[in-house]
């Protein structure tokens, strides 16, 4: 599959992001797997021709008692043979809640070394809303074996995130609303803000911020590409978005804390020696 | 199903207590598309991060935020029109 996905927005990553119009002229492509991961009551009543169904909760897992944790090895290893794939299957995900379940696969999917896999821009929301080529026919899938190769570097746990705090080098995106970054419960010390909800655009059709507005949101708050960038939420799917939106625009440097504040509050609350700002740490 | 104060005809029930982000939404949205434009949805959520998000995200979608009324301390009900 080349990397033209039919953009005309200069994105530095451009490949990861597929725009509409292109993919209703790829649809018939051999390599190409679009996978629905709404619920399935929505998938049934209509999908993009040759996708495959994906149940959001099948790809996460329970932790230490923390739920919608990245789903385990073997776990998205037969979740990826039931969809049929092989390292040269491009896999292009949507969902209908402005790209934050799709981005979670996405990141579980580069987590776990899945070569070429893309977002569908503006989703099923704005598939639905150009009137482009819809099915309830349910593709056929051939099983096959697929393996996992997990890339450490792309994931901080707790331990990574505590050794990590005071690191001058590393900064901390809490994609959360500001509401939530200021409440009783607080945020990682020395953490930045940007509401995740900040990339999209909702009128005419819902969307991408085009790469220079979406790179002076981020460089406006530090995070600039010479960083490593991690990115955090409540239970980890819309930081999984921010994620992919700084892969979108080259961050060469870019991991996601799984956990996120669910584990972290969690842990914190046992007695577990997690800092919390504003009540702790270096702010 | 928790009791509110009010006197709003609803036409949908969904109790979310217990279920965090991003789950609240998706259950809400689900819920809006398979019922007919101008009914009533009330989602009762344990959480606020979930009592201003899903409001916020239905706004996004264009429908009516008729209420978000506290309950108690840790519950809240949402009331939301489909447009």
């Amino acid at each position: 599959m080349s990397d033209a996905t039919g953009t005309d927005r200069p994105y530095p990553n451009p490949k990861l992001l597929v725009d509409p119009e292109w993919l209703e002229q790829h649809l018939k492509d051999a390599s190409l797997r679009m996978v629905d991961m709404r619920p399935y009551p929505l998938y049934e009543r209509g999908h993009l021709p040759g996708a495959v169904h994906l149940d959001f909760p099948r790809i996460q897992s329970v932790v230490d008692g923390v739920p919608e944790m990245v789903g385990r090895p073997e776990q998205i290893e037969a979740v990826l043979s039931g969809l049929g794939v092989t390292p040269e299957t491009t896999l292009v995900i949507y969902d209908n809640v402005y790209g934050q379940v799709a981005a979670r696969f996405f990141w579980t999917l580069e987590y776990y070394g899945y070569p070429d896999a893309r977002l569908l821009d503006g989703g099923w929301d704005r598939w639905a809303l150009e009137r482009r080529p819809v099915t309830r026919e349910e593709p056929q899938v051939t099983p096959t074996q697929y393996k996992v190769r997990p890339q450490e570097e792309l994931l901080a746990t707790h331990e990574w995130v505590l050794a990590h705090l005071k690191n001058p080098e590393v900064l901390f995106v809490d994609t959360r609303s500001t509401q939530e970054y200021h409440a009783p419960d607080g945020h990682l010390p020395g953490a930045v803000n940007v509401d995740w909800m900040e990339t999209l655009t909702f009128r005419p059709l819902p969307g991408m911020r085009p790469a220079v507005e979406l790179e002076a949101l981020y460089q406006g708050v530090g995070a600039t590409k010479d960083k490593e960038v991690v990115t955090y939420c409540q239970s980890g799917a819309r930081s999984s978005h921010t994620y992919f939106v700084l892969r979108l625009l080259g961050y060469p440097r870019v991991r996601h804390y799984d956990g996120s504040w669910l584990e972290w509050s969690l842990k914190a609350r046992r007695g577990q020696g997690l800092p919390i700002s504003p009540t702790e740490g270096k702010e | 199903m928790a009791e509110t104060k009010l006197d709003i005809k609803i036409d949908e029930e969904l109790d979310l207590r217990g279920e965090v982000c991003p789950y609240t939404f998706v259950k809400s949205k689900l819920a809006l598309e398979l019922m007919e434009v101008g009914q009533i949805l009330q989602v009762v959520v344990s959480n606020e991060e979930s009592a201003t998000n899903v409001p916020r995200s239905c706004l996004n979608e264009g429908h009516q935020v008729l209420a978000v009324e506290k309950l108690n301390d840790r519950e809240w009900a949402l009331v939301i029109q489909k447009q």
